[in-house]
């Protein structure tokens, strides 16, 4: 039998072709002798399959929407949560110049608000912030203006020290004005005066004012104040907010709208852009930042309410908090206004918050995936939308409402 | 469940499959193969799976698959073992995978054997309760009371559902055990708790199908937990044919409660044949729980 | 090379043991019984350096093969009627994935009536599955078929059955020449095959194919059967250099001038053989052809037997009813449109159940053929009715 005519039984490939491309057989040597697969199935490209579309969309928690400051609760919360206590008092303190105050003697509406009061015990919010007032963090940086001012402020409550903090970061020059031989206003009165004994208030005075604005003790002019400066900030009407956070939002939301119409911005587009909730009195003050330096967010406001929890596949918390983990945060703590226990006790309740609205990476989605089309670096979730079937079985199974849904058709149209 | 096993981070599947969207078998399938590993070769009978892999010449698989006739699954899984031991290769895992049909029916006999010679190879049964390759018939995986395309009349159809891990258990086999899709950590653990024993293992793992059971794509996960919850599919192990381990215990729920989520499922039953299948499901659970206790004690 | 005197299913297990099978799975059926005992025995004592598989039916048992091929090892067993049925859509399966598994079938007749006695009916109903068929007359045959059915199998990726008589060959004693391992390993190496199934290098084997694709991949399966032939020949050749032995794929036994030839297969060969003899000596030009290879039918080599016959008597101990003896059909088959094509081929139907065929059988059956009957219908021999 010669050679040619010798029946050729080929090896088949050892590699299976990955592309996206059909496997054609042309001629009979094309063909493998038996019914080995020569390809992945990478080619049927099921994501044409697709009437639904799931898209990840961080939301607002409602202890965030109901925040008077504006504070980013969950943010921070599960920054401390992923041990990263820097970046969460980060997060914090470019929102709440005062939260070692807010810790102490705020009216809690983010408690009150917290969905896991409905599940079984609210988060201790308070609590958190109390213990992040002293951890060492990076202050939030503006852009710098070209439209430097001059501002009074006077008094030095909860209000005036907002407004002066954010008018400093923003670049401007300010001068506190306060009659009294200490600053504080009414931090300084009343009940609230004994919880931030001790040093606190001193403390978290100093934080705000020290290296940054001036302060001239003694009465004032108002009117010569309005000749002198450009603007002048402190009335009867910040003095009437009885609760120190809102006196604290008050001042912020003054200080970032007044710069947004000194750089010219559109005052309705901005309050817009960073309003947080459905509050148009609470504003974010790092969302004003990413408006400035064109920064995009990705965040929808959409409230998460409890029924939008999948809490049935809500992951177990930990078992106990690593030591090293409170070591870590301790040797970031600036004053010893915190104890260790005090440590223990956050950690674990920041282990306890759902994160409503956003991902913390708890890997559900990755893990329910029928279609493996789901992949994750670096806590960034993304969908292989070539192969996405729209099941939307992540959807379900996240806990916290981080996964939307829309026609395809429909997100075909916006994009 | 105490702390959770963590899923391990390997791929051993392509994307493009051709299961139905939200498909549990596709999961389970996933879930299994992580747990494995990739130094793992599959035999694979007919059914749902023989055609998600992909037509030839394509394959979802990353590790080695024989698709084979119906009902083989476990004499391929004794062939490879034998094959693969002859040439020094002990390390390679075999997993020999089936459907309700192929495990519970056509391939009984050939599980049975496999099982009393003790192979050291771990056979996973996906179980969407009927024989759902070919359209849906009723298998003796089956819930009483379940409208297929072979029981659409009204009735219970008499049969109960065959109590598998139960028949596996009676083999003494090191490990019998029932997982489910809904319960993806639960699953991974068991599959390296087998994969770490010498001999058959067997583990019967429940995946709701959408297409067949008639609910929204996204609600597998949901089912699968409130299956449990019914005690219809509860979550424990047998080790040897004697020590019988809860592994699970949620607050439990009424048959009727969970065939709510899939309303046209289930035939319209008197009041009777709901109180037969409830009363079967309950004796199920006590039979199981009062093992556990022996073995506690 | 060592002298035995054995039956037929020791041979065969003598034949797996010489060509170092790696894996066997087998369930036990008389008259099959004494194969899977003795290997059995030559595993436990680690004669035979295999895993032996302990399957519960014969389904299972060509479903672990077809396995344990597709993982790489060389594979054996062996069965009977019912079994071999009960395999049936694994023997399809396992010639479709082109592996070459060598089995031994102790023909058996298909019950009902319920029989366990010899008849070829069993193995003639599995023609169409794709798989070679050897029929052999005595017990060497089959221990050396073996082992050419693996050099065979194994070039094309085809399996082969090797056919055996039930009680006629399977547990009749003869002297069986055992050959030297070592010249065995000489004539077949190792397997190895062109693809397995190996975590190392993954393949996944056997996906549903559409109709786009499923006649290109039987055409090739038609290919390798074509080239079996010739390899057959091959195969034959080297191992009658070898081992001083080779069989043909059939054999034409004193065709050349004969007036009648006897065509048949398995151990009514050897019956056959002496009463040509004897006619012979009487001056009556009688042939035999044996047919040895079923698959793939040697056509060219059963019309050249055929050329000078006046008459050809194909007897088969088989019968597909409705039609006739199996052998029959294949032989008319092959000569049909041919030169040698326009001679009367008679259909005779004998030893069916297990019946003895003797030498005063075969006188019958000439005498038969002597006399013309018709040609289109098969001639049941010695019915006692």
């Amino acid at each position: 039998m010669s050679e040619d005519s010798k029946l050729k039984i080929r090896k088949p490939s050892r590699e299976l072709i990955q592309t996206q491309q059909q496997v054609v057989l042309e001629k009979l040597e094309d063909y493998p002798f038996k019914s080995v697969a020569m390809a992945s199935t990478r080619s049927n490209l099921t994501g044409l399959w697709r009437y639904w579309r799931p898209y990840y969309l961080t939301k607002r928690a409602p202890c965030d929407a109901h925040c008077p400051v504006g504070n980013q609760i969950a943010d921070f919360i599960q920054a401390l949560h992923a041990d990263n206590p820097r970046q969460a008092a980060t997060i914090l303190h470019a929102e709440n110049p005062l939260p070692a105050i807010t810790g102490r003697v705020c009216h809690r509406p983010c408690e009150r608000n917290c969905n896991r009061r409905q599940y079984d015990k609210g988060i201790d919010i308070h609590a958190v912030e109390t213990v992040l007032a002293e951890v060492q963090n990076d202050a939030l940086h503006f852009p710098p203006t070209r439209q430097r001012r001059t501002v009074a402020v006077i008094g030095s409550g909860p209000a005036e020290l907002s407004f002066a903090h954010f008018m400093t970061s923003l670049h401007h020059q300010v001068t506190v004005f306060e009659a009294a031989a200490t600053l504080g206003g009414s931090l300084r009165e009343g009940p609230q005066a004994r919880r931030l004994a001790g040093g606190v208030l001193d403390a978290a005075i100093e934080r705000v004012v020290s290296g940054r604005v001036k302060v001239s003790h003694g009465d004032v002019a108002p009117k010569e104040l309005e000749r002198d400066y450009d603007v002048v900030f402190g009335n009867s009407e910040t003095k009437a907010l009885r609760r120190v956070s809102e006196a604290i939002g008050y001042g912020k939301r003054a200080a970032l709208l007044l710069d947004a119409e000194w750089r010219g911005l559109d005052p309705s587009e901005t309050l817009a852009r960073i309003q947080v909730g459905s509050n148009s009195q609470i504003l974010s003050a790092m969302k004003y930042r990413a408006l400035l330096t064109g920064q995009e967010i990705k965040r929808s406001e959409e409230i998460v309410t409890y029924d939008k929890l999948n809490l049935e596949f809500l992951e177990p918390p930990a078992p106990y908090v690593e030591p090293s983990h409170i070591d870590q945060v301790q040797s970031l703590l600036a004053a010893d206004f915190v104890s260790r226990d005090d440590v223990d006790h956050v950690m674990r309740e920041a282990g306890r918050c759902f994160s409503c609205g956003r991902c913390n990476s708890c890997d559900n989605c990755w893990i329910y995936c029928p279609d493996a089309c789901i992949s994750r670096d670096e806590g960034v979730y993304q969908i292989d939308y070539d192969y996405c079937k729209g099941c939307t079985l992540c959807a379900a199974v996240c806990p916290r409402d981080v996964i939307s849904i829309i026609e395809e058709e429909k997100w075909n149209k916006s994009s | 469940m105490q702390e959770l096993t963590s899923i391990p981070e390997q791929e051993l599947l392509y994307q493009g499959m051709y299961s139905c969207p939200g498909c549990m078998a596709a999961l389970a399938m996933r879930l299994v193969l992580k747990a494995m590993g990739p130094n793992t070769i599959l035999a694979l009978t007919t059914g749902c799976w023989a055609v998600i892999d992909g037509p030839f010449p394509y394959t979802s698989s990353k590790v080695p698959f024989l698709h084979g006739a119906f009902g083989t699954a476990a004499s391929m899984g004794r062939g490879l073992r034998a094959s693969l031991d002859v040439q020094g290769k002990e390390d390679v895992q075999v997993l020999a995978w089936g459907g309700d049909g192929a495990t519970f029916d056509i391939g009984m006999t050939a599980l049975s054997a496999a099982a009393a010679y003790n192979e050291d190879i771990l056979y996973v049964c996906y179980d969407n309760e009927a024989y759902m390759n070919t359209g849906g018939q009723k298998s003796t995986a089956t819930l009483p009371g379940v409208r297929t395309t072979t029981t659409t009349q009204a009735g219970l159809a008499g049969v109960r559902k065959k109590n598998i891990v139960e028949i596996m258990a009676a083999h003494d086999i090191p490990f019998a055990a029932s997982a489910s899709a809904g319960y993806p950590h639960d699953l991974v653990k068991k599959v390296q708790q087998a994969k770490a024993l010498k001999g058959f293992k067997f583990i019967h793992v429940h995946t709701p199908c959408p297409t067949g059971w008639r609910y929204p794509p996204d609600e597998g996960p949901r089912i699968a937990r409130l299956a449990v919850q019914a005690r219809i599919h509860p979550l424990y192990h047998v080790r040897h044919g004697q020590q019988y381990v809860i592994d699970l215990d949620p607050e439990p729920i009424s048959v009727e409660e969970y065939f709510q989520t899939q309303r046209s499922r289930l035939k319209p039953l008197s009041a009777e044949e709901m109180a037969w299948i409830q009363e079967n499901v309950d004796q199920r659970w006590q039979t199981i729980v009062a093992r556990s206790r022996n073995t506690e004690a | 090379m060592e002298q035995i005197i054995m039956n037929g299913n020791s041979a065969a297990a003598y034949g797996a043991l010489l060509s170092r099978v790696q894996v066997t799975a087998a369930y036990p059926i008389s008259p099959q019984t004494g194969i899977v005992e003795a290997l059995a025995d030559l595993v436990a004592s680690g004669q035979l350096e295999a895993k032996f598989i302990m399957s519960e039916s014969e389904h299972s048992v060509m479903a672990s093969l077809i396995a344990a091929s597709e993982a790489g090892a060389r594979v054996f067993t062996a069965t009977s009627s019912q079994g071999l049925a009960l395999m049936h859509e694994l023997l399809h399966w396992a010639a479709g994935a082109r592996l070459p598994i060598v089995m031994v079938n102790v023909n058996r007749a298909m019950s009902a009536p319920w029989t366990m006695f010899c008849d070829q009916s069993d193995i003639v109903a599995q023609r169409d599955t794709g798989w070679l068929h050897v029929y052999c007359e005595e017990n060497q045959e089959t221990l050396d078929a073996i082992i050419q059915g693996y050099k065979v199998a194994e070039q094309i990726m085809l399996p082969v059955l090797i056919n055996m008589d039930g009680f006629y060959n399977s547990y009749t004693t003869e002297p069986v020449s055992v050959h030297d391992i070592k010249d065995v390993d000489r004539y077949l190496p190792p397997y190895e095959p062109p693809v397995k199934l190996d975590p190392k290098e993954p393949h996944t084997l056997h996906g549903g194919t559409g109709p786009h694709l499923f006649m290109e991949m039987r055409y090739q399966m038609w290919q390798a059967m074509e080239h079996a032939l010739d390899i057959a020949r091959e195969a034959d050749d080297e191992f009658g250099r070898m081992f001083g032995c080779s069989y043909g794929l059939t054999e034409a036994y004193r065709c050349k001038d004969a007036d009648l030839v006897l065509v048949s297969s398995g151990s009514l060969v050897g019956t056959l053989r002496e009463v040509v003899d004897v006619y012979r000596d009487r001056g009556d030009r009688i042939g035999l052809l044996k047919i040895r290879y079923l698959r793939p039918f040697p056509t060219e080599e059963v019309r050249q037997a055929l050329t000078s016959a006046r008459q050809v008597a194909v007897i088969d101990r088989n019968v597909s009813v409705g039609m006739g003896g199996g052998f029959w059909q294949e032989v008319r088959s092959a000569l049909y449109g041919s030169e040698v094509g326009n001679k009367p081929v008679l259909g005779f139907l004998a030893g069916i159940g297990g019946r003895d065929v003797t030498p005063e059988s075969v006188d019958k059956i000439i005498q038969t053929a002597r006399s013309n009957p018709p040609q289109e219908v098969p001639i049941w021999v010695e019915l006692k009715v």
